[in-house]
């Protein structure tokens, strides 16, 4: 492994990092297709050879204070995967991820801990998740300043499945964001949102990173793109084919690749 | 480690709130609901069956309760993780943390509904030979092994979505070849290997042994082997998380 200095300004780096998913498919996906299996070719159910889905190959990158890098790619070129392993949810099996600091990371909005609890028990609870080194009054300092931002106001006080999409995303959002973070992973979580909130999320985001962080933000939106970041990453292949400040230029080499069909002006 | 503890208090008794919450009849049935099937089959066996076991009433609790607590356990955790899937794929959230607040919940029903009918069939029953103040073992062993195997099913649930089918139909036969409402002496020695091959008895009986017919030459053994097949769940569920722990994230 080269040596590898960590600047002052570094958030994350990331070498060589190749992962792969064990695929079980062909051996049926139930139990009793399973036992069957050993039934009927029990040398082969054994021995036979895994199948193995590889995701991302050989990547690397690293991230700076003050980038917002878009990672930008076709459904199931290893965005979210990539996002996952940074976050420490998934260890690849080959590569380092050096990370610095503290990173919170939210894939979906549409997740409650309990569905039939209110919004902001249900913000207390994520919040003890994801901000374990909090204690109690620190813990509730940071959620109440997180259910402010998110407006909801009396709905707050309502079981979580009576919220629309739109209302998650800001719960969500705003927990997620309301502290000072070294690296912010947004996965496609605007999508509910409306545009006010958006924007407002947007000021919040630039905050939250503005001591000490970094964003990696993934999204289909080609114009929420290229307001927000100031860095592009694109995936194709399970490789990075594109890295670099021009988030324009990033845009159009993912365009160039299905000639078109990315969406604009949603 | 003490975070996980502090996350796993706040998630269990959420979960609990969740569950309880529109109702406190919905509590009261949680216990109630062990109880009667307990009052019930110990009515059966008493009077219409007659079996031939002293002080039965005693005997079918220590059986019976242990027995409620693992299926019930089992058939909540079983799919929870896969049902969990926009959770555990919206934030980086301990999946283990899930099942055990699961395993939690259900335990705290149990030792509920078990303090409330020990305090009547103590009081009536002349039966003497019992060791509760041992009983934080064997139920500490049922405890790990539990979780060991809701863990374990609940992962495979993800791979195989049949699991908890075919694991709800196997408890269900399970429940008549396990002697939970007979003894074990009853068996033929020709059917014995079914018991000795059964691991679920060994759990039970070691909790049993301490609240029905006590005798410390057969309570050490039987608390040994309990928690050898406690430990052995673990390791396994240890093995195959870390085996298959990544691919979770694919799965669901």
């Amino acid at each position: 492994m080269t040596s590898t200095t960590t600047s002052d300004s570094q958030i994350l780096k990331v070498e060589n990092l190749s992962l792969s998913f064990d695929l079980d498919l062909q051996k049926g996906h139930t139990v009793r297709d399973v036992f069957v299996n050993l039934l009927t070719h029990p040398l082969q159910s054994v021995l036979g050879r895994r199948e193995v889905h590889k995701v991302l190959e050989n990547i690397n990158f690293e991230l700076k204070v003050g980038e917002k890098a878009a990672l930008i790619g076709e459904n199931g070129s290893g965005k979210t995967s990539l996002c996952r392993c940074v976050a420490g949810m998934i260890l690849p099996q080959q590569g380092t991820i050096q990370r610095k600091g503290n990173i919170q990371a939210i894939f979906s909005t549409a997740s409650a801990i309990h569905f039939s609890l209110t919004g902001r028990e249900n913000a207390f609870l994520l919040g003890e998740l994801i901000f374990p080194d909090l204690n109690k009054e620190e813990l509730k300092e940071v959620i109440e300043e997180a259910l402010e931002f998110s407006e909801l106001g009396k709905f707050l006080e309502a079981p979580f499945f009576t919220y629309s999409r739109g209302m998650q995303a800001r719960l969500f959002l705003s927990v997620v964001t309301a502290r000072p973070t070294e690296l912010l992973i947004l996965d496609e979580v605007y999508d509910g949102a409306d545009e006010f909130f958006q924007i407002k999320m947007q000021e919040r985001m630039n905050k939250v990173i503005e001591k000490s962080g970094a964003v990696l933000f993934i999204s289909h939106n080609a114009d929420l793109v290229g307001q927000v970041c100031n860095r592009a990453i694109v995936l194709s292949d399970k490789k990075i084919i594109y890295d670099g400040k021009n988030v324009t230029k990033g845009l159009a080499l993912y365009k160039s690749l299905h000639g078109g069909g990315y969406k604009t002006g949603q | 480690m003490k975070i996980f503890i502090r996350q796993l208090i706040s998630l269990t008794f959420a979960n609990m709130k969740a569950r309880y919450r529109k109702t406190l009849a919905g509590f009261i049935w949680v216990i109630l609901n062990p109880i009667i099937l307990y009052s019930v089959q110990s009515i059966v066996f008493r009077k219409i069956l007659k079996i031939d076991v002293p002080d039965y009433s005693l005997f079918l609790m220590g059986g019976l309760l242990p027995w409620i607590f693992i299926t019930n356990t089992l058939e909540m955790s079983i799919p929870y993780l896969y049902n969990s899937h926009n959770l555990l794929r919206g934030f980086r959230i301990n999946p283990f943390l899930l099942i055990l607040c699961q395993v939690l919940d259900n335990f705290i029903n149990f030792v509920v509904a078990f303090l409330v009918i020990l305090i009547p069939v103590t009081i009536f029953s002349p039966y003497t030979d019992t060791a509760f103040y041992l009983l934080p073992l064997p139920i500490l062993v049922l405890l790990v092994g539990i979780a060991a195997i809701s863990s374990l099913a609940s992962l495979m649930n993800v791979f195989y979505r049949d699991t908890k089918f075919v694991l709800t139909f196997v408890l269900n036969i399970m429940y008549f070849i396990t002697p939970i409402f007979y003894p074990v002496e009853f068996v033929p020695q020709e059917y014995r290997w079914v018991i000795d091959l059964n691991p679920l008895f060994y759990l039970i009986e070691a909790f049993r042994s301490a609240v029905y017919g006590y005798d410390p030459l057969f309570f050490w053994p039987a608390l040994g082997k309990a928690a050898l097949v406690s430990f052995g769940f673990a390791l396994i569920s240890f093995i195959y998380w870390n085996r298959r722990k990544n691919d979770l994230y694919y799965y669901i």
